[in-house]
């Protein structure tokens, strides 16, 4: 059994669009608002990597691991990141929300929590997921808050886990969503984007 | 980077030998011994799916994504259980050390730290592995105090990890020993399989 492909997935401040190499220009322009590639902490695409990078999740897709989206702002139309489904078990269903980065001056704008919202919503609304999870590096302090926010609990730091592109080996904190904590989460997310809507 | 098959791995209670069809007999006899296929949150292949599950293994390390062995008692020649490296990362690198299994009478004969010594040893000291990790189902009690036993910290537990044959979901409890660790945990399980070769004599 796969999962269904959701297509694109439409909210009032964001859609979540199956990523294209079409995307890749205003990729590579929203990467490099914020040069996050930078951080030493990431797996940001650098604006020369992005071709890859969409080669990379293309192939994954393909494999039946990954669903990768571009993420686009619903009113001017621009893109602003990139989000996806990874690490799918079609068999539990479960997945994790990750290899998500969007442009600095998007952040804080409630794109991000609607992309979640939308990603959540399906995951355990459609596919019946009995749990959805999240993993950021240690020392993202930033992502690590971000997903605690969503009403994710920590399940555990995996010690030296997986080698980053700049070469050192990070711990990974793994967090989650179980299927009887969505309906606190959703509410605590609509709650959210209610200060960013009209 | 590639982590290489280390091929066969010789101890002094216990030798592991690279999986293969030749095993499966001696693997479908073993887990009789006490038959471990029927405990409810078991993960071991019933006698008669022992070969299909061999198999499986076998193709997994032509892909190099596990490396399984077959353990053997040095004395008698018998096939008491399975054990091995899976989740190979080979970037990190990192190896779970996994689907590990012991025919009953083959429990607390120093089989089991033995082969975690010479699994570790060959992944800290030949791979220069970051880390090993290990994880069991929360409700297998015997394994969670076996791999504290060894040393390995407890990193957390995976909620509704995954849909297990019989239906039900799976919490998944993950321990890891990291490269620091090592020394001390080496030296713990030498002293553990001296003792068991001093009990035998």
């Amino acid at each position: 059994m796969a999962l269904t492909h959701p297509g694109t997935l439409q909210g009032r401040l964001v859609t979540l669009e199956p990523l294209s190499h079409e995307h890749h220009d205003g990729l590579v322009e929203a990467v490099r608002d914020g040069e996050l590639w930078k951080l030493f902490y990431t797996r940001v695409p650098a604006p020369e990597e992005m071709t890859a990078e969409i080669d990379r999740r293309l192939e994954l897709q393909r494999q039946g691991s990954m669903i990768p989206f571009t993420a686009r702002r619903a009113d001017s139309g621009r893109i602003i990141g990139m989000t996806t489904y990874m690490n799918i078990d079609a068999e539990t269903p479960r997945v994790e929300i990750g290899s998500t980065w969007n442009a600095v001056s998007a952040q804080a704008s409630g794109t991000n929590p609607e992309s979640k919202l939308l990603l959540l919503r399906h995951a355990f609304e459609v596919w019946g997921c009995p749990a959805v999870e999240f993993r950021t590096d240690f020392h993202n302090h930033q992502s690590r808050a971000a997903i605690a926010r969503l009403g994710a609990k920590q399940d555990a730091v995996l010690r030296s886990h997986l080698r980053q592109p700049s070469g050192y080996v990070r711990d990974t904190v793994v967090f989650s969503i179980i299927a009887s904590e969505w309906e606190g989460v959703r509410l605590g997310l609509e709650q959210r984007l209610r200060r960013y809507l009209p | 980077m590639t982590l290489a098959h280390p091929g066969a791995l010789a101890g002094r209670l216990i030798t592991l030998e690279p999986l293969g069809l030749e095993h499966v007999d001696g693997l479908a006899d073993a887990s009789r011994d006490g038959d471990l296929s029927a405990i409810w949150f078991s993960v071991v292949a019933a006698p008669d799916e022992m070969r299909a599950d061999v198999e499986r293994r076998m193709q997994a390390a032509a892909e190099k994504r596990m490396y399984q062995f077959a353990v053997r008692r040095n004395d008698s020649g018998q096939i008491i259980g399975m054990t091995g490296y899976m989740s190979l990362d080979h970037e990190v690198p990192r190896a779970e050390i996994g689907f590990t299994w012991f025919g009953r009478s083959a429990q607390g004969s120093g089989a089991n730290p033995e082969s975690k010594l010479l699994l570790m040893r060959h992944a800290f000291e030949v791979w220069d592995c970051a880390a090993v990790e290990f994880s069991t189902d929360l409700h297998n009690h015997r394994s969670r105090e076996a791999i504290l036993r060894l040393g390995a910290k407890q990193d957390g537990i995976l909620r509704s990890y995954r849909r297990q044959a019989r239906g039900y979901l799976r919490d998944l409890v993950m321990f890891s020993i990291i490269a620091a660790e090592w020394p001390a945990v080496s030296l713990a399980l030498e002293d553990r399989v001296r003792r068991h070769l001093a009990h035998r004599e």
